[in-house]
């Protein structure tokens, strides 16, 4: 009996060991030797690597590295020549001629032509399913055509200084080989593989099951093939599990830390830290009023937001500083512009006199000043409504930041007069309440690339809804005639001084307005295994201690094996394994020894 | 004979009426409970992208949101009447795809770590039952119901610390991530076997720690329940060893009443491992003139729906 009983025991313990056996690891894992493969993070799940309908990041990450673009962005976050060398415009600001890169060939051989660009530009802006992802890209194009193999040339409706930027979002792909599938390019998946591009990488498989695309590095790359072989992107469903991989080697890379896993990490010896500045922002928004374009108003948002006195005094009475040193333990920039420090071009910050910085006195002599007495319970009044300056404020129940940001936010108001009463949403429920103008105030956050554009529209008047029944693509409603001049105008600007400077007094508006209160810009937190890459990232550190916003493509390409070294990881697992084979032995010795001292009483 | 025929047709009628009542019932709640959600697919697909509205008009249409209530209802019985569960945009695939995916993973980690938890809960339990008040009583009824107490995501996160980076003196034994090594070739090959099995470990063992308890419990206590009945003083009487009343008279009689449909089957599974032999008496409930058992080859969860009991 007892061999019997014990058989499953001792098979599920030699199981065991064996699963754990590094001899066994080693045999089947294709990926765990060092210097051949790379393995990263995925920001998502995998949908899709069809660049026309693509917008998952992960997606988005790899088809990046498998087609060309004709610009990319530089380590400066300038746009610089890919598939096009160079480019130029015309002096009536409409037509862009690219030069296209000559001697290029797609991985199948077949040379790469400007036909091929017109080809993909023609088919994002005249096939609507092609223009799923990209389709509002090329809005403004009016037509695209390649009078030669090596010519690109863009007629736009309007002039339109940020082309350059926009062509590196839109992935070229090869015609011979996609005019098959445009009948169904709303559905195509564009997973066979490997699939022809060209790129640093090679699309080379994906599997469901793992949720982890496998790329090859391309030799034939015109800046050099990537130091390691292969690459592979995995997805973790949970961010705490795949920064248990990156710690056991399992990954090389993780791009997105919170602040609490980035210090935990602090202290591992093979795992370097970076901290780079932030592309986002974390903000509230308040609610000016809702309205159509044609000015009908909706929505049950408090009137009293739409005072400019209330808004400034709200802002004044937020500490922004105290929320990043504990909200985001010091990793982030104290928020002050719309647009993020990631990008120096664009970084704006208010100068003394225009500055909304933490002042609890100002806003109750504002607030005084205006006629808001305090009423029962510390809750100002208004005088005309008698209403109390009480507002709701909505917080995404799935976003452990506005919980912890929430408190403050009523202390902090509660000190000037004004309550808060915070609601917890769903991301869906509260993205569903915003369009409806059913709120007063909410969490809100962006981040924004390298071309300002759309950041910036979203607070022009032509985002508000065009009628009750469809949503427009505004942030917060708000509408400033003067500042849609300064959009319009930034867009046709060329010079790159000269647009800053419009997109500079754009941001002072916003500012001002606290329709959006920009509460800090939370750094990127990233982590990388220094026993298996080097040269990952770019760059200098800056006073504060923040690498340049990095570019995944580039720490692909340039992220070099390290020399492999004797594991210490394999000592361990032989440690393991004469441990659980001792725990094995020994257990079912005591259970042999029990079973002989009590054979008396069964028999 | 012909009666019995049309008593069948009946019957048969009945059941799936109600069967086809119950399906469009739940078809109904089913779509009326997502309409009333509050949730704009177009606003949560477009946010933070720009769109522009020839796009949103687009998927507007792609989306059939622009069709009436009803007419979008009808649809969506008509798709699912053939098989067409729809098509998900995160992943821009149809669903029954997705589905299809994932159902072998599925099955091959809640199947493994069900067969385990019900194996080892049971060996527990029955032990435990057998010598109430034991150490290994009270070892394994405070430990499997510690962990069955335990969130399943916590106690996951603790054993891929422990087990999957390694913690003081235990090193990093078993794979977090994924099912099988990324970039391994896949197959039925030896070493992909061994290598899905380590994946396998973490979490089955994650889901085994919890649920174990429930069939420990179960055990358990209708093996105490058992241990006072006047069969177990006749079976010693008779000279059979403790180990083989427990075995071949106790278990089988515990386990039937008391057990859920799982743990029944687990028993079936180990009586036929183990070669179940009749009782010499049977339970309390079998006492009775009309539910005596006697079969030598009924086992015992039949005994009380099918099996005839000749005197």
């Amino acid at each position: 009996m007892t061999l019997r009983l014990l058989a499953p025991v001792l098979f599920l313990a030699a199981a065991c060991v064996l699963a754990a056996s590094p001899a066994v690891a080693v045999a089947s894992s294709s990926s765990s030797g060092s210097g051949s493969t790379l393995r990263i993070e995925a920001d998502t799940a995998f949908g899709t690597f069809n660049p026309f309908t693509a917008y998952n990041q992960a997606d988005l990450n790899e088809i990046a590295v498998i087609y060309p673009m004709l610009t990319q962005t530089g380590e400066n976050g300038q746009p610089e020549p890919y598939l096009a060398t160079a480019w130029s415009i015309s002096p009536d600001h409409l037509t862009w001629t690219f030069k296209i890169r000559s001697g290029l060939k797609w991985t199948d051989g077949v040379p790469i032509t400007a036909r091929d660009v017109a080809w993909t530009y023609n088919l994002i802006m005249t096939n609507q399913a092609a223009g799923t992802a990209n389709g509002s890209l090329v809005q403004n194009f009016a037509s695209v055509s390649a009078p030669n193999a090596t010519t690109f040339v863009v007629r736009t409706k309007q002039p339109q200084s940020n082309v350059p930027y926009l062509t590196n979002m839109i992935a070229i792909v090869p015609e011979h080989i996609w005019q098959n599938d445009v009948t169904d390019i709303g559905t195509f998946k564009n997973m066979n593989f490997p699939i022809v591009g060209y790129g640093p990488w090679i699309g080379a498989g994906y599997s469901t099951t793992n949720q982890d695309a496998t790329l090859t590095a391309n030799p034939s790359y015109y800046l050099g093939a990537p130091k390691f072989r292969t690459l592979i992107v995995q997805y973790f469903t949970s961010s705490d599990a795949a920064v248990a991989a990156l710690r056991s080697g399992e990954l090389d890379s993780i791009d997105d830390l919170t602040p609490t896993q980035y210090g935990a990490l602090k202290g591992d010896k093979n795992i370097a830290l970076y901290a780079s500045q932030s592309n986002s922002w974390n903000a509230i928004e308040l609610n000016p009023g809702a309205r159509t374009l044609s000015g009908q108003k909706f929505g049950n948002g408090s009137p009293l937001l739409q005072v400019p006195v209330i808004r400034q005094a709200i802002a004044l009475a937020i500490n922004r500083s105290e929320l990043v040193s504990k909200v985001a333990d010091g990793l982030a920039v104290t928020g002050a512009g719309f647009l993020t420090p990631a990008f120096p071009q664009w970084w704006w910050t208010p100068s003394a006199s225009e500055s909304d910085a933490y002042d609890p006195a100002r806003a109750n002599r504002l607030l005084d000043a205006a006629g808001y007495t305090m009423g029962p319970g510390g809750v100002r009044v208004d005088p005309k409504t008698h209403q109390q300056l009480s507002f709701r404020l909505g917080i995404h129940s799935d976003n452990g930041y506005d919980s912890l940001i929430a408190p403050y936010l009523e202390e902090w108001l509660q000190a000037v007069g004004i309550k808060i009463t915070v609601q917890a949403m769903s991301y869906t429920e509260l993205n569903t309440e915003l369009p409806k103008g059913d709120w007063d105030i909410l969490m809100d956050t962006w981040s924004t690339d390298y071309d300002p554009s759309y950041l910036l529209s979203i607070e022009s008047c032509g985002t508000l809804p065009p009628n009750l029944s469809t949503p427009g693509n505004t942030d917060a409603f708000y509408c400033n005639p003067a500042y849609d001049t300064l959009y319009n105008q930034q867009l046709t600007e060329f010079s790159l001084p000269q647009r800053t400077q419009t997109v500079d007094q754009m941001q002072s508006i916003l500012y001002a307005a606290n329709v959006d209160i920009i509460l800090y810009y939370p750094d990127t937190l990233q982590a990388v295994r220094t026993d298996e890459a080097k040269n990952f990232f770019f760059g200098t550190k800056n006073e504060q201690g923040f690498y340049p916003q990095q570019n995944q493509w580039i720490n692909w390409w340039s992220a070099t094996p390290v020399a492999a070294a004797a594991s210490s990881s394999s000592t361990g697992a032989y440690i393991g394994v004469a441990v659980a084979v001792v725990v094995v032995l020994g257990g079912g010795g005591f259970f042999m020894m029990r079973r002989r001292s009590t054979a008396g009483e069964r028999e | 004979m012909r009666s019995a025929q049309i008593d069948f047709g009946v019957y048969l009628a009945k059941k799936v009426g109600a069967a086809l009542v119950s399906f469009v019932f739940l078809l109904i709640v089913g779509y009326v409970i997502f309409s009333v959600m509050p949730s704009n697919p177009l606003e949560a697909l477009t946010r933070g992208r720009p769109t522009s509205a020839g796009q949103i008009a687009f998927l507007r249409q792609q989306l059939g949101l622009n069709e009436p209530e009803w007419e979008r209802f009808v649809h969506f019985v008509w798709n699912t009447l053939h098989g067409n569960l729809g098509y998900s945009w995160q992943f821009q695939e149809p669903v029954s795809t997705l589905i299809e995916q994932r159902l072998w993973p599925t099955l091959l980690l809640m199947g493994s770590s069900t067969i385990i938890s019900i194996w080892l809960g049971m060996w527990l339990g029955i032990r435990s039952g057998w010598r109430p008040g034991s150490i290994l009583d009270r070892v394994s009824s405070g430990v499997s119901l510690g962990f069955w107490s335990v969130p399943t995501f916590w106690l996951g996160l603790i054993l891929l610390v422990l087990f999957g980076v390694g913690f003081g003196p235990i090193p990093a034994l078993f794979p977090v991530g994924g099912m099988s090594t990324p970039g391994s070739a896949g197959g039925f090959d030896v070493s992909h076997i061994v290598d899905v099995l380590r994946h396998l470990v973490l979490p089955c063992l994650t889901l085994v720690l919890v649920i174990f308890a429930q069939y420990v419990t179960i055990m358990r206590s209708s093996i105490i329940d058992e241990l006072g009945s006047p069969y177990l003083l006749t079976a010693r009487a008779k000279g059979l060893r403790d180990v083989e009343v427990r075995r071949k008279h106790v278990v089988p009689n515990a386990c039937c009443p008391r057990s859920p449909s799982s743990s029944c089957s687990s028993a079936a599974w180990s009586a036929a491992r183990s070669r179940w032999r009749p009782s010499t008496r049977g339970p309390a409930w079998a006492t009775s003139p009309t539910r005596r058992w006697r079969s030598p080859t009924c086992p015992c969860w039949r005994e009380r729906s099918s099996c005839s009991a000749p005197p």
